[in-house]
């Protein structure tokens, strides 16, 4: 027989008190819903739930998880001997105690019940608008390999013997189109997207139409010179490119020497320009919630003022360790431990528009994609990156530019920057950065 | 698993009630541990157990995917009646009696993960952090994963199929951090297998340490590599990387079936030349990327992708073929059951050729050995390719000379694949993970050492 999630829980905190161990359950239930169409068939149609329990025993300073799908009494009693077995192999890092027990109930803050009731027949509308609203928008349009409008809904459940009892729901929406469009042998195609808790705020229409008028800039590309350009990071790059930075801000990578941020705090490592605060509380940030992986309630952190790093992203136990502020941004899945991650990280937008931006010297080479991210090194924050972009001379277009690579280090690339945009674009990263005019940069091209 | 085959009817008739032509039930039962080391000390062990069903529902050529991890039958027919709600067909066809799918397997597996003690695992990852360590002083930090799945799954249709293969694999990968003058340099090795837990009795760990840390080292010393177009010679093995993006994506049906992939109107054409025969082979007894069926229960095949340079098949699931026309090439598969299957590479890599590696070193003046790479990706409807370099030679008057760093190369499939000018002998395999839309799954790239006559190497101007 199949336990309720709160049978589950209080299992689990029984079978602790009888093995006199410290534990916590995390229970995450997820609904989801994905629908895209091609050439106005449904192409995929995906309705799904789950339901998925991790354990965390500890023991001093031992550390075992141990997780299943199945909520039979004999798969929770048999996981939870598994993650005590796990235990004894693993010393932690930091102290993996739990913080002081809080328990925060919010099922409102970061859900919108009116998403729920979004009827299906609305959904799938949508979804094939995109196609058709595409279609419509250029007769260079070949077909929509790539599209959905997809939402979710999550309820996240944590409870601990210290006494923490915390849970929240999470709903959001959004929707994407990749086109491809095509005039004789060249194929161009550029990727737009939106997200929201508000179904009624995305738009199909404006989604396929900035997506075709992308795709279709790109059918004249031409591949760059090998050199060094002038380089703008626009909005999406640029929110790319900090994506690289959130590993090294973690206080476990400072501690695991897996980070080139270590023994930098107060240092002006980036430009004066350059602000980043991490928000778990933006409630218009999909990554809002009330409480991390660990209980701790959510908060908003500075982590660079003004080019200097004021903040590493922490946790209860490596904050204790380091006697550093808890950050509120520790992290799990009910099958990882704990790990440091960024919520919603936002960069001060700047005061210049896009077009000044480009008008910043004669040639001005602005990087709109940045394909991948095998090419970086975790490291040493180097890079070199399949890229896209958009030639500018004396502040006009003059051509689209492709299969280059865009090669530089990640920390140098933000030391460098010289001006900000008031640009920024929809994300669907929790990362929100307008555009970055970086100064000179090398291209490796024809 | 507890679903019988009398419930596995039912679901399946149930699903049918909505006038779908067609229905399939996945079910799974994965175990799966994972075991780190970090700072010279166990870091994390984590082990659990996913558990879930999978339903699919063809209307000619779409189709509806719903999952669940409620494995009772009422579970399981709520997520019937859930994906039957979301259209209504036209077809009566009704459920053929499931008839159980006899093969003999020819993977073998000697052990389960649960019979290997977590201790000896946690030994071999001890020797793997000692050589990367013993290697040089300059290696700063050491990180090393043993991860071990026993996955089961079971697959029934309304076409009669009921089909059922239980899998293993193994893997252990090492990174390693060098520190000197200031710079920092990453490093990593990594064996895998479709395996019992006895292959771990099996690896080098002195050799998988020293082979990360010897990366690490090396780039420590290295200067970045050149911006600019130049041959390039890709050595053999995980080299193969090289074909599986700007190629085997591209052969999938997920993208032909759309006629955006650049290779949708190539078949039978010449797209490469007469040096290049590729192969994707699920039947390799016991690698990475094998099975015995797919995951729609089909028997996995060895697919001629080009013979000779000539385009010879596409990579054909279930849908896929519906959409195409094509014969499916037991090429659908998926990372668990909340993904929806899809045409997937399986082990893909370059036949050998007649070239050995000494000839194409010495017919270059001046051009880069790339000898050990990293990930890549590739977007199949443009054709545009990358992947990153871990360690890279410049070779100049015919010498492999000093090494390079911090590259990845890029191109587009077709003009790529008419570039290769020569393959070599030395034919080697290794264990990789693809990421595309059915998820994360199980692959071995390969390939000998190849010649690109000209390549966009990605350093710094």
């Amino acid at each position: 027989m199949s336990l309720s999630t709160e049978q589950s829980i209080e299992k689990v905190l029984d079978l602790a008190s009888q093995k006199k161990v410290s534990a916590e359950a995390l229970v995450i239930e997820t609904k989801k819903f994905n629908a895209s169409f091609q050439d106005q068939a449904l192409n995929d149609y995906e309705v799904t739930s789950s339901r998925s329990l991790g354990i965390r025993v500890v023991d001093g300073s031992h550390e075992g998880i141990s997780y299943t799908e199945s909520f039979s009494t004999e798969d929770i009693e048999s996981t939870f001997l598994e993650a005590q077995a796990n235990k004894n192999f693993v010393t932690s890092d930091c102290d993996p105690s739990f913080p002081e027990a809080k328990s925060i109930v919010n099922n409102m803050d970061f859900f919108n019940p009116q998403l729920s009731e979004v009827p299906v027949d609305l959904k799938l509308e949508f979804a094939k608008n995109l196609e058709t609203y595409a279609k419509a928008s250029s007769d260079k349009f070949h077909s929509l390999p790539w599209s959905a409008y997809a939402d979710i809904e999550a309820k996240v459940l944590l409870c601990n013997t210290s006494g923490t009892q915390s849970s929240y729901q999470t709903n959001s929406c959004h929707a994407y189109a990749y086109p491809l469009c095509v005039n004789g042998d060249k194929r161009g195609m550029a990727f737009a997207a939106e997200s929201s808790r508000n179904f009624y705020d995305l738009s199909a229409e404006r989604i396929a139409k900035k997506s075709i008028a992308d795709s279709v800039l790109k059918l004249e590309d031409t591949k760059p010179k090998s050199g060094k350009y002038s380089i703008v990071l626009q909005s999406k790059s640029a929110q790319t490119l900090l994506s690289l930075l959130v590993s090294h801000l973690s206080l476990k990578s400072i501690d695991q020497n897996l980070s080139a941020l270590k023994n930098k705090l107060n240092e002006q490592l980036f430009s004066e320009k350059f602000h980043l605060i991490d928000d778990a509380t933006y409630a218009e940030g999909m990554a809002a919630r009330p409480f991390d992986a660990e209980g701790t309630k959510s908060s908003k952190n500075t982590l660079i003022e003004d080019g200097i790093l004021k903040s590493y992203l922490t946790s209860f136990g490596y904050a204790n360790k380091y006697n550093l502020k808890n950050t509120g941004n520790a992290t799990r899945s009910t099958k990882s431990g704990i790990n440091i991650s960024s919520t919603n990280l936002l960069v001060r937008p700047g005061k210049l528009t896009f077009n000044e931006l480009v008008d910043l010297d004669s040639e001005v080479l602005v990087v709109d994609n940045l394909k991948g991210l095998s090419g970086v090194n975790p490291i040493s924050g180097d890079f070199s990156i399949e890229s896209e972009g958009l030639l500018y001379r004396q502040g006009q277009f003059h051509c689209a530019v492709s299969n280059f690579t865009l090669s530089g280090n990640i920390f140098e690339t933000l030391k460098n920057i010289e001006e900000l945009g008031n640009d920024v674009e929809p994300t669907i990263k929790n990362i929100y950065s307008p555009s970055m005019f970086v100064g000179k940069m090398s291209v490796a091209g024809a | 698993m507890t679903v019988t085959q009398n419930i596995m009817e039912n679901i399946l008739s149930a699903a049918l009630e909505s006038g779908a032509d067609f229905a399939e039930l996945y079910l799974e039962n994965t175990y799966e541990s994972d075991i780190s080391l970090k700072s010279q000390k166990i870091s994390e062990a984590i082990s659990g157990r996913n558990l879930g069903a999978g339903l699919r529902l063809f209307y000619g050529n779409e189709s509806i995917y719903t999952y669940t991890n409620d494995l009772t039958e009422k579970g399981l027919l709520e997520a019937a009646q859930l994906a039957a709600a979301a259209k209504k067909g036209t077809s009566s066809t009704s459920i053929k009696n499931l008839s159980p799918y006899k093969y003999d397997s020819i993977h073998k597996y000697n052990a389960l993960p649960w019979d290997v003690p977590k201790e000896k695992k946690v030994s071999y990852l001890q020797q793997v952090d000692k050589a990367a360590r013993d290697f040089s002083n300059e290696i700063t930090q050491v990180t090393a994963r043993i991860n071990e799945v026993h996955k089961q799954v079971r697959i029934a249709n309304t076409e009669g199929l009921l089909a059922e293969e239980t899998r293993q694999y193994c893997y252990v990968v090492c990174s390693t951090v060098a520190e000197g003058n200031g710079l920092r340099e990453y490093g990593m090795a990594r064996e895998g297998s479709l395996a019992s837990s006895d292959y771990f009795e099996t690896l080098n760990y002195k050799k998988l340490g020293e082979d990360a840390a010897r990366t690490s080292v090396v780039n420590l010393k290295a200067n970045f590599a050149p911006a600019t177009e130049m041959p390039v010679v890709i050595a053999n093995g995980f080299g193969g990387v090289i074909f599986h993006e700007a190629c085997g994506h591209g052969l999938e049906t997920t993208t032909v079936a759309s006629g955006s992939s650049v290779f949708s109107d190539k078949l039978g054409q010449k797209i490469s030349n007469d040096c290049v025969t590729a192969i994707d082979d699920g039947t390799i007894p016991n690698i990475y990327g094998s099975l015995s069926i797919d995951d729609e229960g089909y028997p996995t095949q060895k697919t001629t992708l080009i013979e000779k340079g000539i385009l010879k098949s596409f990579i054909v699931d279930h849908m896929g073929a519906r959409k195409t026309g094509y014969k499916r090439t037991g090429s659908g598969r998926r990372q668990n059951y909340k993904f929806a299957p899809a045409s997937r590479m399986r082990n893909t890599y370059i036949d050998k050729g007649d070239s050995s590696l000494e000839e194409m070193i010495s017919d270059i003046d001046y051009g880069l050995f790339a000898k050990n790479m990293g990930g890549g990706s590739v977007n199949p409807s443009t054709g545009g390719f990358n992947f990153s370099l871990m360690e890279a030679n410049i070779i100049r008057n015919g010498r492999i000379e000093e090494p390079v760093k911090g590259a990845s190369l890029i191109g587009t499939g077709i003009d790529t694949l008419s570039k290769i000018v020569k393959v070599g002998r030395d034919l080697h395999l290794v264990y990789g993970h693809c990421g595309s839309i059915s998820g994360l799954v199980p692959t071995t790239v390969g390939q000998p050492a190849i010649l690109v006559s000209r390549m966009t190497v990605g350093g710094r101007a």
